[in-house]
């Protein structure tokens, strides 16, 4: 029993070995994808993404926009020179030029002063987005973006109560220091473990087709049928194949 | 060996009409060369791929010495040989690593798998290109090797399925030599072919089969006694009309 088997593993190995074809397929194929998956999805799955999402702010006040700019930026997000107008900047966004864009309205911290009661409508922002950008960067900066404005209207009222403080006080990363724990489970997986599934699917199509092709190739030259009168059942030329 | 019995043997192919074979009984005696003739679509193959265990659900009886041919055949891999009308070997292989596969595939190993190769490849007359890979072989070579593969196993049952297609008068004359040479010895030789003369020049025995069914079996002298030769007795039992 085991005879036979080797002696069919010896015949797929010396089959394999002079088919170039075969072997490209069978490993380099697999390979180039493992390289390629991996790279491609190194970013996603190591924690923090490689490069910042940069963003712009438009306010008619230069000084405004600046401070905006200023509470907003870092942990992932860096500013950059805005455009000189929405329009500009609607454009840009078109053209991948930008990934946000904070478009901040004439008269938005005197409408920050105004008191906000139950009927009221809180002033108005608007956030300009690339549609590829991830949903979670994009949560996380309109978090950022809501925070910042509560920071002014905050300030602006301090101020208008005669209590100076100073601005960058109410700067959200500035509130507390937060530690994040990750406690259970073998925290985030990484690239690799993530398509192992994947691979293994992949792997699959690429073992099943080059034996399904074997079979159909010995069955047309009459060798199949030669090893079935020689006694060698299924099960052994199926694992025959699948062995090496 | 003694005789090899087929009795009452009908095959229908699944999802086939007609029955390949109807009713077959054939005495094949041990010792001779057994010619089994007859046009194309008569059920040769078919009947020698019963004999050889690689088509299934025949009903009938098949057996030799009074045994089951297939209990006798699964507990001896190489207690039946076939040489098939298909090159039925790895091309990308050597002649000798081809040898060394389907005598590995018999259980052979060691010293007795070398001891049949060696004889093996006398027999056929291919050692001066064992180590050459058999599908930049000649198709005299191919035959020769085919013929080689089939008696590894040292057969007492020895099937040969128009092994001398497509080559040259000296390698179809060598090939005949051979074969006669394998008669006797207590081996049953069933050999099929269109060439009227070589089945003359080697059987004893023939049988001639038409649309599944046996038209008519015996000696060939005792079946040529009138005079007429076997292409003339094989023309008036099959009435000389073309074949799909």
């Amino acid at each position: 029993m085991i005879r036979r088997l080797l002696a069919l593993w010896e015949k797929e190995c010396l089959a394999l070995s002079r088919d170039v074809h075969g072997l490209a397929v069978l490993f380099l194929m697999p390979a180039a994808f493992i390289v390629v998956m991996s790279l491609a999805l190194s970013d996603a799955f190591n924690g923090a993404p490689a490069r910042a999402t940069e963003f712009a702010v438009i306010a008619a006040d230069a000084a405004l926009a600046d401070r905006l700019a200023r509470n907003l930026a870092g942990e992932g997000f860096r500013v950059v020179p805005g455009p000189e107008s929405e329009a500009e900047a609607r454009n840009g966004l078109r053209l991948a030029k930008y990934k946000l864009v904070l478009v901040v309205p004439r008269d938005f911290e005197r409408a920050l002063a105004a008191p906000l009661d139950g009927k009221s409508t809180p002033p108005g922002l608007t956030l300009l987005a690339d549609p590829a950008l991830p949903p979670t960067q994009l949560l996380a900066f309109r978090q950022r973006v809501l925070g910042a404005a509560l920071a002014l209207r905050i300030s602006g009222m301090m101020s208008r109560a005669g209590i100076t403080a100073d601005p960058d006080a109410f700067d959200l990363k500035r509130a507390a220091t937060l530690n994040v724990e990750t406690i259970g489970g073998g925290g985030r997986p990484s690239s690799v473990q993530q398509n192992v599934p994947a691979w293994l699917i992949f792997g699959m199509f690429f073992v099943v087709m080059p034996i399904s092709s074997l079979f159909i190739v010995e069955r047309r030259d009459g060798t199949l049928a030669r090893l079935v009168s020689l006694r060698v059942p299924f099960s052994m030329l199926l694992l025959g194949k699948v062995g090496p | 060996m003694g005789t090899l019995n087929v009795e009452a043997l009908s095959f229908r192919y699944p999802g086939g009409g007609d029955a390949a074979l109807e009713d077959i009984t054939l005495a094949i005696p041990a010792g001779g060369i057994f010619g089994l003739l007859g046009p194309n679509g008569a059920g040769k193959t078919t009947l020698i791929s019963i004999l050889a265990g690689q088509l299934q659900g025949a009903t009938g009886r098949i057996t030799a010495d009074e045994e089951p041919l297939a209990a006798l055949h699964g507990g001896r891999p190489g207690f039946l040989g076939i040489v098939p009308q298909e090159y039925a070997f790895y091309p990308m292989l050597t002649c000798a690593e081809n040898l060394r596969f389907f005598g590995g595939v018999q259980g052979m190993s060691g010293a007795r798998l070398r001891e049949r190769v060696k004889a093996a490849a006398a027999f056929a007359r291919i050692e001066s290109v064992l180590a050459r890979r058999a599908g930049r072989l000649s198709g005299g070579l191919k035959r020769r090797l085919n013929l080689a593969i089939g008696l590894l196993g040292e057969p007492a049952i020895l099937l040969l399925d128009e092994p001398t297609v497509g080559v040259d008068p000296q390698s179809r004359a060598f090939l005949l030599e051979s074969i006669r040479s394998l008669a006797g010895a207590g081996r049953t030789i069933v050999y099929t072919s269109h060439y009227m003369e070589e089945v003359e020049a080697i059987c004893d025995h023939v049988a001639i089969i038409d649309r599944g069914r046996v038209l008519v079996s015996g000696a060939l002298a005792e079946l040529t006694r009138d005079g007429s030769g076997l292409e003339q007795l094989f023309m008036r039992l099959t009435r000389g009309t073309l074949r799909d």
